[in-house]
């Protein structure tokens, strides 16, 4: 169970999630920062969501924990796009 | 390319929102990621009982193309197979366009819609493991069928539709499970959680069984609880809906060919073996969240509420936000359906135009009493807690909203 893949585009599996909260990662940045969920091509898209309930669940504490911030460019752009 | 006013999202809110604006004298500019205009709509296909007797029948795919021909036919810029990837001050939006890298406007409305929730369980990436929202626009938009045997893990009001979908085109559904009970899933899959949702889907059954379900559902609910589920074993249309069994893993070495399946008590605790189903696909249904990251690059005040299904802009009741020029409509707003996307962004329009100083077919005030009545009307809702969302996103509104 502990090695299934959380973050598809980076291949992180949830057991590093789980170190990296052990570690002291409270927030999705946290985690992010850590083992680079959500820094692949979708941009956090499909494991954020499922890395906070991880989170949620462990810090156990009622609160919603932090969410990692949109930036810009918010999709996967060519930078002849950007550039011209 | 200027124009008064760019819609990012060219789903039921956003062309609704066009037409209105462009009959009413605005240009106006719809830019959508995927190759066809419709959003979620074009995926939809499902009979409401709540409708006219001559309007049963809901097909998502015929309203999009009736939205799609009447905006296009009024002068409306489509933009599809186009990324908006950033937009900075009021506004510039940019594109990845091959010829049009920007469109300049005075009002920006987001309807950008939603993403679904991944559902991880063990071998959840495996070849033919798919989203349940992928599996209805395979079913009804593509018309290919997502496996010979396929089971359904998540069973909640937009899976039960997919289900019946599927079992409309000939596909053999071997049943619908619950998923795991794990902090990676979310830990409220239990079967009474599950059941209490499910009341919310009565309506939209096109079968007598599932409505009389969900009426003994909302009716008896105490009751059922004492009982723990004797429902274990409910059919919907042939398809065996198992609300205490959760689902434990998806097996396969290319891809996949068997799930295991655990029997759970009332409160979502393993009883007894686990068995082994074999099936070629698995689609999976974990819900859906608001997709906000253009509105957060915005700069606009974010708030968190789950009865609306997570993180959204903090907007006001005509569809303002805290952002001058900037307005949203559809699933951005809250998870709902069709019916009420449509409505808001109907509403959305006539606050534009009222903004620009101009007049709607309709004034702000009865278009939101539209937005209510289709709230009504929908066939199903896809968060149970849905009212409690709105009244509390109103106070945040009248606290921090005022510009």
């Amino acid at each position: 169970m502990n090695d299934m893949i959380i973050c598809r585009c980076e291949g992180v599996c949830l057991s590093e999630v789980l170190d990296a909260v052990e570690d002291g990662a409270n927030s999705v940045p946290g985690i992010k920062k850590r083992v680079r969920v959500g820094m692949g091509y979708c941009q956090g898209r499909v494991c954020q969501p499922i890395v906070r309930d991880i989170l949620e669940s462990k810090l156990g504490n009622g609160t919603k924990p932090h969410l990692q911030r949109a930036q810009n460019p918010v999709r996967p752009v060519i930078l002849g796009d950007i550039v011209r | 390319m200027k124009v008064d006013v760019a819609i990012i999202g060219a789903g039921p809110s956003g062309l609704t929102a066009a037409i209105e604006m462009i009959e009413n004298g605005l240009t106006v500019a719809v830019i959508d990621e995927y190759y066809r205009p419709g959003g979620r709509l074009l995926g939809q296909h499902y009979e409401d009982p709540k409708a006219a007797p001559d309007q049963r029948v809901w097909n998502g795919k015929n309203i999009a193309d009736q939205l799609e021909k009447k905006a296009r036919g009024l002068g409306v810029h489509i933009f599809t197979n186009v990324t908006a990837w950033s937009v900075s001050e009021k506004w510039k939006i940019h594109l990845s366009h091959p010829k049009i890298n920007m469109i300049v406007s005075k009002v920006l409305l987001l309807a950008t819609g939603s993403a679904e929730k991944a559902l991880p369980i063990p071998g959840w990436t495996l070849p033919g493991g798919i989203s349940i929202g992928a599996a209805q626009t395979f079913t009804n938009l593509h018309r290919v069928a997502v496996g010979e045997k396929v089971l359904i893990a998540g069973i909640d009001p937009l899976s039960l539709s997919v289900m019946i979908e599927m079992k409309n085109a000939g596909i053999d559904v071997a049943g619908m499970v619950l998923p795991p009970i794990s902090p990676a899933s979310g830990n409220h899959h239990t079967p009474v959680q599950t059941v209490a949702r499910l009341k919310d889907v009565a309506g939209l059954a096109p079968n007598s069984f599932i409505r009389t379900f969900g009426k003994y559902a909302l009716a008896w609910f105490p009751r059922l609880i004492a009982h723990a589920l004797r429902f274990n074993f409910l059919k919907v249309n042939g398809v065996p809906i198992h609300l205490r069994k959760s689902i434990v893993r998806i097996e396969g070495s290319e891809q996949v060919e068997a799930v295991i399946l655990q029997s759970v008590s009332a409160d979502g605790k393993p009883v007894g073996q686990a068995e082994r189903m074999e099936v070629d696909a698995v689609c999976l249904s974990a819900g859906l969240y608001p997709l906000v990251d253009l509105a957060e690059t915005t700069g606009c005040t974010l708030v968190d509420i789950p009865e609306l299904g997570g993180v959204i802009p903090l907007h006001g009741p005509d569809m303002t936000t805290t952002i001058n020029g900037l307005f949203v409509a559809g699933n951005i707003t809250g998870i709902e359906g069709a019916k009420v996307a449509i409505a808001q962004g109907q509403l959305a329009a006539v606050s534009i135009l009222k903004s620009l100083g101009k007049n709607g077919s309709i004034t702000v005030q009865e278009a939101k009493m539209e937005m209510e009545k289709a709230r009504i009307q929908s066939p199903l809702r896809f968060l149970p807690n849905i009212d409690e969302g709105r009244t509390k996103l109103n106070k945040l509104w009248e606290k921090e909203g005022v510009i």
